[in-house]
Order: structure tokens, then C-alpha cells, then sequence
């Protein structure tokens, strides 16, 4: 630090903040803390919490159902290319043809 | 002379010790591995005892930014619940202090944020003593006096510092951490940390001298 009074102040500080004393404070704080602690513990993780973690899950079910989607697609307009292509009897036009 | 025979109660390996003798140089696991295994485990005991033995350090670090006892307390178990949450992130490569010291750096950061707009209008010795730390009281010598007083000119300018250049300047300075700590608590790189720190100075010497200006006496 090149300004001499603001670290003259920061020295004097740390040595003010050296002398407090918190052992008063810090009693009996696991006491106080453990309550919470279960309390927290018993009502389980938050409606929120839950959403948030199943966000993943539901973002990988999208993505397979689109695949699935997809692929599921192309293979149907097929059969259906397939039955109209039957049905319209340009099929026995071109066995005929054939034979 | 003959060599002296290790009797076999002390030949036996301490738990995570080699076996072999020749190699005994592994160090014992931390017991803070053990108690936090337990308490992802549910043991509230274990992490009691986590609590115990780190609430010291946590309190310190907690009073450089809470402004009086109730907001310690609060912060302080904000830590403590933060870490108990997330006791399952801890990985156990680096020691479970540092984790936990992380944590805490990152909840007072949290604490500077939320409490923003509520900036202390105050923070002489007398507020110091009535509201906060009773404990400065105890003054033996003038020099303690103007010690005490030091820290609450300057907890009284940091208040209008912002988060940030708050937090910097708390641990850089108050906490007398190297740059590259302070990195690794904030997780800023340590060039950000150097500016952040320099303008946080500068900051900090045009609010001091505003609150000197403002409590000279006016002729």
C-alpha cells in the first residue's frame, strides 16, 4: 500500500480487531444451531429445490421423445407412401406392364 | 548392540497408515474427512463437531462484516447451514478449512450484497459498543482508544464502499491474506483482484476524507 495513513489506519484496525473477544458470542452456538439444523433436515428439500433438480431429467425426456419423434417420422410416411402407391392401383398397372 | 524390538501394538498401522514401516511417511487423514463422511451420512453429531471446531475461525471472519451481535449470530449460522447443504459438493481434494472458508467468504459476500441499501449511518465507537461488540470496552491503555476508534472510522467508510471493493479490501487488508488466496476465496483472477483492491483504496481515502470533513467542527 503506498499511502501511509490509510495503512497506519489498517494497522491500527487489525489491532482493535485482534482484541475482540467472541467466546461469549460463539457459546452455546451448536446448541442453537442443531435445532435449525433438524428442523431443516425434517422438512426435506423445497418444492423449488425438487423442480430445479428435476429440470435435467426433463430436459434429456424432451430430447428422446423429439428423437424418437423424428425417426418415428420417416419410416411412417413411408408406409404411407407405400399404401398410397397400392391403393391408387398404379401398382398392377406397372405389374402388368412388367409381365 | 542389539537393535531394539517395535512391539507389535506399535507396529500396527494407524488407520490410514502404510503397512510397511519404510513408508510411513503418508500423513494420518485429517479427522475432518471422517467427521464429514459421517455427517453426509446423517450423523448430526459429526457435523456438531465440525461446528465446534470451526466456529471460531467463522465467527472472526463473520465480525468483519456484520455490524452488530444479531447479524454475527445470523451470518454465522448462514455459514454453518450453507456448508450443511453442501457438504455433498465437498470433494475432499483440498482440506476441508479451505472448503469451508470459501463458503464463508462467499456468504458475507452475499450478506454485503443484501444488506446494500442498508448502510449504517453510524458506525462511531459508542455505536460500536452499544450495538455491536461490547467487548472493545475493556480499554487498558490510550493507544487501544485510538485503535478502537480507527476501526470504526474505517468499518464506517467501508460501509459506503461497495460489495465488491468491500470485501476486497476486508481481506486483503484487515485479514492480511496474499493476493493469491484472496483469489482462490473469491474466485477472481488475481490481476481483478489487484484492480479491484486499488480502486477499493481509492475509494476508501475520498470516503475518509469526507467523514473527516463532515465531523471536523465548523467554525
Amino acid at each position: 500500500m503506498d499511502d501511509p495513513a490509510l495503512h497506519c489506519l489498517f494497522q491500527q484496525a487489525r489491532r482493535a480487531q485482534q482484541r475482540l473477544d467472541l467466546s461469549a458470542r460463539e457459546y452455546g452456538f451448536e446448541t442453537r444451531l442443531m435445532p435449525q439444523l433438524a428442523e431443516l433436515a425434517a422438512r426435506g428439500p423445497g418444492t423449488l429445490y425438487l423442480l430445479w433438480r428435476s429440470v435435467a431429467g426433463c430436459a434429456a425426456m424432451v430430447g428422446i421423445l423429439a428423437v424418437w419423434f423424428i425417426l418415428a417420422q420417416t419410416p411412417q410416411a413411408t408406409e404411407d407412401d407405400l399404401s398410397a402407391f397400392w391403393d391408387s392401383g398404379q401398382a398392377s398397372h406397372d405389374g402388368e406392364f412388367l409381365n | 548392540m542389539t537393535a531394539l524390538e517395535i512391539p507389535a501394538f506399535l507396529s500396527t498401522p494407524v488407520y490410514g497408515e502404510s503397512a510397511d514401516p519404510t513408508t510411513r511417511t503418508m500423513p494420518i487423514p485429517c479427522p475432518d474427512h471422517l467427521l464429514v463422511m459421517a455427517a453426509r451420512e446423517g450423523d448430526p453429531g459429526a457435523f456438531g463437531g465440525i461446528v465446534a471446531r470451526y466456529k471460531s475461525r467463522v465467527f472472526a471472519t463473520a465480525a468483519k462484516y456484520a455490524r452488530n451481535h444479531h447479524e454475527l449470530e445470523d451470518l454465522a449460522q448462514d455459514i454453518f447451514i450453507k456448508a450443511w447443504k453442501g457438504l455433498s459438493s465437498f470433494r475432499g481434494d483440498a482440506p476441508f478449512e479451505h472448503w469451508l472458508m470459501r463458503l464463508a467468504v462467499r456468504a458475507c459476500y452475499d450478506f454485503l450484497r443484501r444488506n446494500r441499501n442498508r448502510r449504517e449511518k453510524e458506525v462511531s465507537r459508542d455505536a460500536l459498543l452499544e450495538n455491536g461488540y461490547p467487548e472493545l470496552e475493556t480499554l487498558n491503555a490510550p493507544e487501544e482508544a485510538a485503535e478502537t476508534q480507527a476501526l470504526g472510522e474505517l468499518r464506517r467508510a467501508m460501509t459506503l464502499l461497495n460489495p465488491k471493493e468491500r470485501l476486497v479490501l476486508t481481506l486483503l487488508e484487515l485479514e492480511e491474506r496474499p493476493v493469491r488466496e484472496v483469489a482462490h476465496l473469491t474466485g477472481w483472477s488475481e490481476s481483478n483482484v489487484k484492480v479491484r483492491a486499488f480502486r477499493a483504496r481509492q475509494s476508501l481515502k475520498k470516503f475518509i476524507g469526507r467523514l473527516r470533513q463532515s465531523a471536523a467542527p465548523v467554525d
